[in-house]
């Protein structure tokens, strides 16, 4: 009888784990998908003369696709729009970068009765599996403003430069080292870093369940979450302060339940305790998801939006 | 709603906690992306079949809702079926006075089975979550290993390869909390003073050093002397490692 029971239990528990798997593929049927369609060519640049265009379509414009680049120089603009494939606009940047010895400029018009084979502007543009890749070849210094789809998932990073994301939902991660960056009005969950730069983000509609951080080194982190956010907060500055506008039930202890942080301080016999964390946390609104939000120089604003 | 309907199938006495988790469990491994069989030839398969179907069955429609209705209805009765398994497994009510105390050695060690079961669940989930694409998914893997008992070596392993090898700096930052209720495991002493060292970022090595501090890790005074002399490094990561080897001191 227990034996039954038992093996009634094992297999309840695999068809558990059957459902939602084999229920995955059965989608409706869908007509099938034109061919993908040939990376359009970079467009003559119309009224800007230095910058290019590319337009590029997802392989399925139905499911968020995602944007990522990884550059060294230059600066990143992403806004958010209701076209369903995704625009590069590339200008090479101004000063910062020393100029390449032999100079050319990407506009140049091919001398008569030959045409350009090289790729137009020094970078790529490649779309697979639903993620649009943009990369630079050697380091130069281009600035990229790009539009998306308003669902759109974003992993950018850039070494010297700044990056600007505005109206974009989705799971963005962005990095930068010597640059700030700057959220605007974006949803979903995010990931941001800097090193030597200033940190802004408007949270609009934050995913339920899904943690964030925004962390910098030298700069100030500045936040503005919903006010009706549900969030376990983490906030910590080692040489600067931290405000906020939020009603925020202060925590001894975060989330993650750490039953005895004290007791290895203790191993060589010496009781000894240390406080060397000075975060402070707290929950919102009944707490939820972990927010942390920390800077080593600078300030932490966690603001109250509208 | 749910609660209700368990309620009325299940015997009195039992804790709402452990639905409650064994629900979240479920939720998550529903977040889990499956592998999209994105291969063109199941793709090309598939559309024979969606093709050959609608050649043969005119009114393909109501069966595709019935189809979905019964997928619903079986995912709910399985997630009942789950959920009372959960309940059913507890040991014998003993934080709620007792109503269902085991009856003999063997139910015992089904509940042990049982608990052991749901535990390595619970680190599946971890370790899943750590191998996802999204720096927020890896982020919630790790911060879920802080409500394991009793991690298994895999979970610490799979925490000092995260911050070793992360590309994400806020995800190796969540690992160093995460990996403070083992720092006295060797592994993690030797893990986060070699980490040390090599990381790139200085808000991590901050952090680190912090961790070195904090769980006075004495083996490390090597170490952090190195990252106070060498000029390479950070000024202020250099000056924290002088201020930890004072407090190590």
């Amino acid at each position: 009888m227990r034996n039954m029971k038992r093996i009634l239990g094992y297999v309840l528990m695999l068809a558990a784990l059957a459902v939602p798997v084999s229920a995955q593929p059965i989608e409706p049927p869908r007509p099938p998908e034109p061919p993908p369609l040939p990376q359009a060519p970079p467009q003559a640049p119309a009224g800007d003369a230095s910058a290019q265009r590319v337009t590029i379509p997802f392989s399925d414009p139905s499911r968020p696709g995602t944007v990522e680049m990884d550059i060294v120089m230059g600066n990143i603009t992403i806004k958010g729009t209701s076209r369903r494939d995704v625009l590069v606009e590339a200008r090479t940047g101004t000063g910062f970068v020393p100029r390449p010895p032999r100079r050319r400029t990407d506009d140049e018009p091919p001398p008569p009765g030959l045409r350009r084979l090289t790729q137009n502007g020094g970078f790529s543009v490649e779309e697979d599996k639903n993620t649009v890749s943009i990369d630079v070849g050697p380091p130069r210094h281009i600035d990229f403003t790009i539009e998306v789809p308003l669902r759109t998932n974003l992993n950018i990073e850039t070494v010297m430069g700044s990056i600007v994301v505005e109206g974009v939902e989705g799971e963005l991660e962005v990095e930068s080292v010597n640059g700030s960056v700057t959220l605007t009005n974006v949803g979903g969950s995010v990931v941001a870093h800097t090193v030597n730069g200033k940190l802004t983000a408007t949270i609009a509609r934050p995913a339920p369940q899904q943690p964030m951080a925004f962390t910098s080194m030298n700069g100030s982190v500045d936040v503005t979450l919903p006010a009706a956010v549900k969030a376990n907060l983490k906030l910590r500055s080692d040489q600067g302060d931290v405000y906020t506008d939020f009603d925020l039930q202060l925590r001894r202890e975060s989330s993650n339940p750490n039953p005895n942080p004290d007791v290895d301080a203790r191993r060589n016999g010496r009781a000894r305790v240390i406080d060397v964390d000075n975060a402070i946390y707290g929950s919102v609104n009944g707490g939820g998801p972990d927010f942390e939000m920390r800077t080593f120089n600078g300030n932490v604003y966690v603001r109250k939006g509208k | 709603m749910e609660h209700e309907k368990l309620g009325r199938l299940l015997p009195d006495g039992v804790e709402q906690r452990e639905a409650d988790e064994l629900d979240a469990t479920w939720r998550m491994l529903g977040a889990i992306d499956a592998p999209a069989p994105d291969s063109e030839r199941m793709r090309a398969r598939l559309d024979a079949v969606i093709d050959a179907v609608e050649q043969t069955q005119a009114p393909a429609r109501p069966r595709e809702v019935r189809t979905y209705v019964l997928q619903g209805l079986a995912a709910a009765a399985v997630l009942v079926i789950g959920i009372s398994i959960g309940w059913y497994a507890r040991p014998g009510g003993s934080a709620f006075g007792g109503t269902r105390p085991p009856s003999d050695t063997s139910s015992v060690s089904e509940i042990a089975a049982m608990r052991s079961e749901m535990h390595d669940l619970r680190e599946m989930v971890s370790l899943s979550l750590m191998q996802q694409q999204s720096a927020s998914e890896r982020i919630k893997g790790v911060t879920w290993t802080g409500q394991l008992d009793r991690p298994s070596g895999e979970i610490v392993t799979a925490l000092l390869d995260a911050l070793m090898h992360d590309p994400n700096v806020n995800v190796r930052l969540a690992t160093i909390d995460a990996l403070e209720r083992f720092a006295s495991r060797d592994d993690v002493r030797r893990g986060t003073i070699d980490a040390v060292q090599r990381q790139a970022s200085p808000l991590v090595q901050i952090a680190l050093i912090d961790f070195m501090v904090k769980t006075n890790e004495r083996e490390s005074v090597a170490t952090l002397r190195q990252l106070a002399m060498d000029p390479q490094v950070n000024d202020a990561v250099r000056a924290r490692a002088a201020w930890g080897l004072q407090q190590l001191g």
